[in-house]
Formats: C-alpha cells, sequence, structure tokens
C-alpha cells in the first residue's frame, strides 16, 4: 500500500543521524588533529635545515679564503627577523626566518648554548670560542622553539669540523635528543 | 505519535519532499570517505617532501665529511693504522686510518686518527689528533704542540678504507664516506695520494 508520508523526519531518525554524524566527525577529527600538528613540526624542522643550509653557505664562503663569524640571535625572533648573523659582508647575508615557516610554528624563540660566535674557517671547520658536550661531543647547540608546535629542534655545530647534528624534543623547553632520523 | 513503518527500498509519491534515512546515512559515509581520501593524500604529499629533504641532508653530510678528510689529507705525509698517542677508540669504533703529518721544515711527527663504527654499524666517525688552527684570512693549520683533540666529523655515517692498512706507511688511501647506508644518498668515494711533504697532493672523486 502506498501512502503519502509526512514531510520531515521522525524524533528517533533525527536522533540516529546525529549520533552518527557526531562519531564520523570525531572520528575524522583526530586524524586531522594530528595532521595539522605534524605540519607545524615539519615547518619548525625546515626552519632548522634553513639554518643549515645557510650555515652551508657561510661554510663555502669560508672555504673561498676568508674567515668568517656567525653569530646565532638569542631570544623570539618573528616572520623576517634575523636567526643567524654573518660577519663581514663578503660571508653572505643574514638568515632570517621565513615566513612560511612562521606561520606554521608561530614565532621562534632562538637561543644557543653557550653564548659564543662561531668562526668559520678557511679549510671548511668551525672554531667557536667555547662549546659544551652535546651527546658526547663538543659542539655550540642552536635551539629553535615553537609553543605552537609544542616542540624545540636543535642543531649542533661540532667544535673544530663544524659538521651538523639535527636533534629535536617533544616540548618547547626540554633537552633535545639526536637519535634517528631528523 | 505513530511512526511510519521505515521499507526498503523506500516508496513514496514523487512528489514528497526531503530526505529518508537511508539517503541520509549513504550521504554522511560518501561523504566520510572523501574527506578520509583527501587528508590521506595531503599526508603522503607531506612525507614525500619529508623524505627528499632526508635525501639531500644525507648528501650535504657526507660532502662535509668528505670534504674535511681531504682537507685533512693535504696535511698528510702518508698514511698507517697507528692509532695517534693519548687517543682511544670511542666506545662501539674502531681505527680506520691514521694521517702522518710532517711539518715541512721537520720537527715531530704526529699522527691524526680517524675511527668509524666497528664492522657495518653506522654511527659517529671520530677524529682524535692535533687540533686546527685557523688565523684570520691565512690557510689552516695542524698545532703540532698542541695535546691531541678529538672532532667529531660525522654521525649517523661510516667511513672504510678500500685496502686495509697493515702496519707499514703508505702513500695513498681510498676512503668511503656513507651515511645511513640502504636510505637515499650514494656512497662517497675518494681516493687520496699523500705525498711527501711538500709534494703535490690530489684526491680523485667518484660518486
Amino acid at each position: 500500500m502506498i501512502r503519502t508520508r509526512q514531510e520531515g523526519f521522525s524524533l528517533p531518525e533525527v536522533m540516529i543521524i546525529l549520533v552518527i554524524l557526531a562519531i564520523l566527525i570525531a572520528a575524522s577529527q583526530i586524524p586531522i588533529a594530528n595532521d595539522i600538528q605534524l605540519r607545524r613540526r615539519a615547518s619548525l624542522h625546515s626552519g632548522v635545515r634553513d639554518l643549515a643550509n645557510w650555515i652551508e653557505l657561510v661554510r663555502t664562503r669560508a672555504a673561498q679564503g676568508r674567515v668568517c663569524t656567525v653569530t646565532i640571535s638569542n631570544g623570539t625572533v618573528a616572520a623576517g627577523g634575523v636567526v643567524a648573523s654573518v660577519a663581514p659582508a663578503a660571508c653572505g647575508a643574514n638568515h632570517t626566518l621565513d615566513a612560511e615557516v612562521a606561520a606554521q610554528t608561530g614565532p621562534l624563540a632562538v637561543s644557543r648554548n653557550p653564548a659564543t660566535t662561531i668562526v668559520f674557517t678557511t679549510d671548511g671547520g668551525a672554531q667557536p670560542t667555547s662549546s659544551v658536550a652535546v651527546e658526547g661531543f663538543n659542539a655550540v647547540e642552536v635551539r629553535l622553539s615553537s609553543t605552537t608546535a609544542n616542540r624545540r629542534a636543535c642543531l649542533a655545530i661540532s667544535n673544530g669540523t663544524g659538521s651538523l647534528r639535527f636533534g629535536s624534543v617533544n616540548s618547547s623547553t626540554g633537552t633535545c635528543t639526536y637519535t634517528g632520523p631528523f | 505519535m505513530r511512526l511510519p513503518r521505515a521499507t526498503f527500498p523506500p516508496q513514496r509519491p514523487a512528489a514528497a519532499a526531503g530526505f529518508t534515512l537511508v539517503e541520509l546515512l549513504i550521504t554522511a559515509v560518501l561523504g566520510s570517505v572523501v574527506i578520509g581520501a583527501i587528508t590521506t593524500l595531503q599526508l603522503s604529499e607531506l612525507r614525500a617532501t619529508t623524505s627528499q629533504d632526508l635525501s639531500l641532508q644525507l648528501r650535504q653530510e657526507a660532502n662535509l665529511a668528505a670534504g674535511w678528510i681531504d682537507s685533512e689529507i693535504q696535511r698528510a705525509s702518508g698514511f698507517d693504522n697507528t692509532v695517534a698517542a693519548s687517543c682511544t677508540a670511542p666506545a662501539g669504533t674502531s681505527l680506520r686510518f691514521s694521517v702522518l703529518t710532517q711539518p715541512n721544515s721537520g720537527g715531530t711527527l704526529r699522527e691524526v686518527s680517524y675511527f668509524s663504527p666497528t664492522g657495518t654499524a653506522v654511527g659517529n666517525v671520530v677524529r682524535c689528533g692535533p687540533p686546527v688552527v685557523c688565523t684570520a684570512n691565512t690557510a689552516c693549520a695542524l698545532d703540532l704542540a698542541a695535546a691531541n683533540v678529538t672532532y667529531l666529523v660525522a654521525s649517523n655515517a661510516r667511513l672504510d678504507v678500500t685496502s686495509p692498512l697493515d702496519g707499514t706507511a703508505r702513500r695513498t688511501l681510498t676512503y668511503t664516506v656513507t651515511t645511513r647506508p640502504g636510505v637515499v644518498a650514494p656512497d662517497i668515494t675518494r681516493q687520496a695520494f699523500a705525498g711527501a711533504p711538500g709534494a703535490s697532493v690530489g684526491s680523485e672523486w667518484e660518486y
């Protein structure tokens, strides 16, 4: 028998739909939230890689026969702000925080341990005026911290050879570990 | 209140407005599948970028280590397998070669030892020898009067010599720097020739 249905939904129908939608939305929010956090962290890491690439440029300039002195900033750096500066001018331009990185991570807290300048030498090495032990080897540790991403990413510049190590920690104030891929 | 009985397939006159429960359910499921697919696509794109970055990073690391060893070898007068005085192999590593260095003016022979993870392991490549001192706008040199110091040459890497040293000093050395084997970066192989002090020194690159 075909009869005319009433327009609209009954209460149980609406309730079922609401429950199903709620479950679907809840389930899909978890990966989306992870995705956002993953992007923020990936941006923070690429901020550190940008710094490492800039250091490689300074190293190349130094290897051309001049001594380049790098000073890492200490404090909060917003998009376009100076993360690290180099002297003399022949060694290149200062390194600034990329706007795309800052858009994901927010302003970064930049610090270095110990407070020192790093001299890049003509043979491609690095000689900081002082250094601390970073997982067993003397280095200067540069830390970029983002409270938005709740993460700190570190770059350890080894004393002598200037080899670079990448580390990170799931906290904007913790101690970086340097094991595993960055 | 009387509820209409659900029938499948839903029977209703063409003129009746609104969706049935089944239609809404199908829409909800299709919607979630589409959203899920888009999220997965974006995530895999992100992972691909990360892998590309890693490849570049590993190549840089290997080049950097090889560049350092090359500049060390340019100061060399030969190679042997004697560990430099007061240097010990860090845990888990063993000696690969020592670079013999002798100032052109004569003086004390010093050695610079290179250690790499034992066997086929990957880890820290370490150098132990006199410190390198650079003065403004001049070439860097070993401070042959200073005590030996330890430098980290590369992490997540290994260093190998193609023909192991056998106790006698040699003039040539072929070494390989590997960064995280099995990932993406190629090994870097170089052959270095060390001459007598003051003689020409060369190095060949091979990828």
